[in-house]
């Protein structure tokens, strides 16, 4: 063992003493911890508890606000399209086909999504397709008048059909009634693959996902085009099921789901105003609730920091005031043994100097009202008290040693302190001494 | 001399292993050409695609071309790229290269950019929604618009009493594309001629047979082999003074009269896109065919005007996606 190893071993033994020997000090300490540390772990606790609460239910808005953003971006996809649809509606179909052709060219121009227009006539009848694909034909006079698509158009201006694949493709059926007298009714069939375009512009976090459903459940606009293609059903996760009962409380939050690997995922929804779709915003937990992890990480490394702080600062503020006292009781000991020489040194600046100080002075004004009692009056005193010990005449001190070894300082230094002031004891013992003598 | 056998086995093995480790580093693109080279711009589109998913040229992937103009060089091409390690193989030409592809491995992911006719009729994959198999790509769909196209042609030349077909017979795609044009004809009440060509004589031949017969415009099938000889039919056009409906952009670029076809830069780009989803782990079977959404009708006035053709504004050049000039 080289000498630095010692020496931190009698360090430590030093300290270890000072914790098990003065109970003061190991008084002092606890107390001051305890005071730090409770204050620090409510704080800390009732913080990490209210803030974690408060950051969830701000990411659970955010992620349904954008559920809802994105909502709105879908309906106005369908929207404008609606519009776009509107202006042909004015159109004089029955006439010239040359002009009606001309005219719907110009719809494709600016809807891409639309693949095949067709006019029925008030009766039902088609009289004119047109398509990207497929030849266009002229007065098939298909019969749907029994067709969905005519009838609501008729009766409601617009008609929005359900999803159906072709294929891989999802589709739709939009119909508007036509604004002339001659009625009629105009049929576009749009695909939504085109949709992807609207929801891959929206960012959900990292490894979030924004995705929308049919009726059925099945996937028909996600910016990985492939789960569209595939016409993915996901009518078994739990937020489409949650979502599809239609519980109102569901519509408020973000809940807990799965996604399609079926890790857990945070997630909201929407619905599409006229369609009964429903969009999905959905965020991995482990993403979505990062940011909440490292603040009670934090906040854990801060309330440790705070223990460590409070117990150093809990050690040294108790022994800076046990020093005192501790210098304080071996001397008042050692001047009790009867060491008069022995000075206390306390430089605290406070009471406990002053009390030093008193000890100090105590032994030097006893000393010079025994110089009076010299020669005759000494033998006299030896005759009248022979027992009696120059150490005798201290007793009072030693009652004060004994004072100081118990907790109550200040009552006990008081009464010494008062006696030394005045002599009392001394006098009290000496004075039928001295009256003897005169 | 079980020793000596061992010891073969080791070194093969540890071959084996260095070289799927290099594959690993730089995983290789095997692109199968059916005109032999591709156009540099198609190359460009196809990097595009790949780009989109982090893949550069060069730095973490690599391309390496295997002409198959011939049929029967796709076994020849199969070998080499197995022998090369390649880590997919992107197949630009017809039906039969994907399918003597297919045939050859049922491991490495194959993703194909052209051919006419449905791939699910012609056997290639199980389903558009669900290819299954090794096999998944952008179909262009072009086998659906060949009626379309007689639609157009019909449109700018209206009087015509016959139209000629000009199909590839080493096309699988071929069969099909012709019943469907050939039904489309019926419908409209259309005299129709089919002919058959897969060599630059038998292109020639099949003109002469279209003068002989007084057909007044052609239609030409999609096919690599014709793609790569745009020119010549350009000038085989001009020189037998006939319309002819194309099927993509660069004939009309190179002389040709018109065309009705999908984007094709796009289409490239999209298998660009699933040839790095393909090499980034993703299975060809859980990618879905795409088809195209965007369609262009292209038309070239110069060369029109040099037939002597009117082309009307209301029924023809309205809707053109664009005008050549």
């Amino acid at each position: 063992m080289n000498f630095r190893a010692r020496e931190s071993q009698a360090g430590l033994r030093d300290f270890a003493r000072l914790i098990y020997r003065g109970g003061l000090f190991r008084k002092y300490v606890a107390l001051f911890v305890a005071i730090v540390c409770v204050t620090l772990i409510v704080n800390g606790i009732l913080g990490i508890l209210f803030s974690y609460e408060e950051k969830k239910q701000s990411l659970s808005r955010l992620q349904r606000q954008q559920a809802e953003l994105a909502a709105v971006k879908i309906g106005q996809f369908i929207k404008e399209i609606e519009g776009q649809l509107g202006w042909t509606t004015q159109l004089p179909w029955s006439a010239d086909m040359l002009d009606v052709r001309y005219d719907a060219l110009r719809l494709f121009r600016q809807v891409p999504a639309i693949r095949e227009l067709s006019y029925l006539d008030a009766t039902g009848r088609e009289q004119l397709r047109l398509s990207r694909t497929a030849v266009d034909v002229v007065h098939s006079l298909e019969d749907f008048s029994e067709d969905l698509r005519f009838i609501e158009a008729v009766a409601n201006k617009v008609y929005y059909g359900p999803v159906y694949f072709l294929e891989s493709e999802p589709f739709m059926i939009l119909a508007m009634a036509s604004n002339r007298r001659d009625g009629g009714v105009i049929v576009a069939e749009i695909n939504l693959k085109l949709i992807r375009e609207v929801v891959s512009h929206i960012d959900v976090g990292e490894h979030g996902q924004v995705y929308v459903i049919d009726e059925r459940a099945r996937i028909i606009a996600h910016r990985d085009i492939s789960l569209v293609l595939r016409n993915t059903d996901v009518s078994q996760l739990p937020q489409v099921k949650l979502a599809r009962s239609g519980s109102d409380s569901s519509m408020l939050q973000a809940t807990d789901g799965e996604d399609m690997l079926g890790r857990p995922v945070l997630a909201a929804y929407a619905q599409v105003a006229p369609l009964g779709w429903l969009v999905f915003v959905e965020l991995p937990k482990s993403e979505a609730y990062a940011p909440l992890n490292r603040s009670i990480v934090l906040s854990i490394i801060l309330l440790a920091a705070g223990f460590v702080v409070a117990i150093m600062s809990g050690l040294y503020l108790a022994r800076k005031m046990i020093d005192p006292i501790d210098k304080l009781r071996v001397g008042a000991m050692r001047i009790g043994g009867g060491d008069l020489s022995h000075r206390i040194s306390i430089k605290t600046n406070d009471e406990l100097e002053a009390l030093g100080e008193q000890f100090n002075r105590w032994p030097d004004t006893s000393r010079n009202r025994m110089q009076p009692l010299s020669g005759r009056s000494q033998s006299v005193l030896r005759s009248l008290n022979s027992p009696m010990r120059p150490n005798r005449a201290f007793s009072p001190w030693r009652a004060t040693i004994c004072a100081s070894r118990c907790m109550h300082w200040g009552c006990s230094l008081h009464i010494c302190a008062r006696r030394s002031n005045h002599g009392n004891g001394r006098r009290r013992s000496s004075g039928s001494m001295q009256r003897s003598v005169k | 001399m079980r020793r000596r056998q061992f010891i073969a086995a080791l070194g093969g093995a540890a071959i084996a292993w260095a070289s799927t480790a290099q594959a690993q580093t730089t995983p290789l693109i095997a692109w199968l050409d059916g005109g032999g080279q591709p156009r540099p711009d198609s190359v460009v589109e196809f990097r595009r695609g790949l780009n989109e998913l982090g893949y550069v040229e060069g730095h973490d992937v690599a391309i390496r071309i295997y002409g198959v103009e011939r049929p029967e060089q796709v076994s020849e091409a199969i070998t080499a790229l197995m022998r090369d390690s390649a880590a997919a193989i992107f197949v630009n030409a017809n039906w039969k290269a994907v399918k003597a592809a297919k045939a050859a491995t049922s491991t490495l992911p194959i993703v194909f950019a052209d051919g006419s006719g449905d791939p699910v009729k012609l056997g290639i994959v199980e389903s558009l929604a669900r290819p299954r198999g090794n096999v998944t790509g952008v179909s262009m769909y072009t086998g659906t618009l060949v009626p379309k196209r007689l639609e157009l042609l019909r449109r700018v030349v209206p009087n015509v009493t016959t139209i000629a077909f000009l199909t590839n017979p080493n096309n699988l795609g071929s069969e099909l594309d012709t019943m469907d044009a050939e039904a489309a004809a019926r419908d409209m009440g259309q005299d129709f001629l089919v002919v058959h060509a897969s060599t630059m004589e038998e292109i020639n031949a099949a003109f002469e047979t279209i003068a002989r017969r007084g057909a007044g415009a052609l239609l030409t099938d999609t096919d690599v082999f014709f793609n790569r000889r745009r020119g010549e039919l350009a000038a085989l056009a001009a020189r037998y003074r006939l319309p002819v409906c194309y099927s993509s952009r660069p004939y009309v670029l190179a002389g040709g009269l018109m065309s009705y076809s999908d984007d094709r830069a796009a289409t490239l780009r999209r298998a660009g896109v699933y040839t790095g989803r393909v090499l980034r782990g993703d299975k060809p079977a859980d990618l879905p065919i795409l088809l195209p959404t965007k369609f262009q009708f292209v038309i070239n006035l110069k060369t029109g005007k040099a037939l002597g053709l009117d082309l009307q504004w209301r029924s023809v050049l309205a809707y053109a996606d664009e005008v050549i000039e």
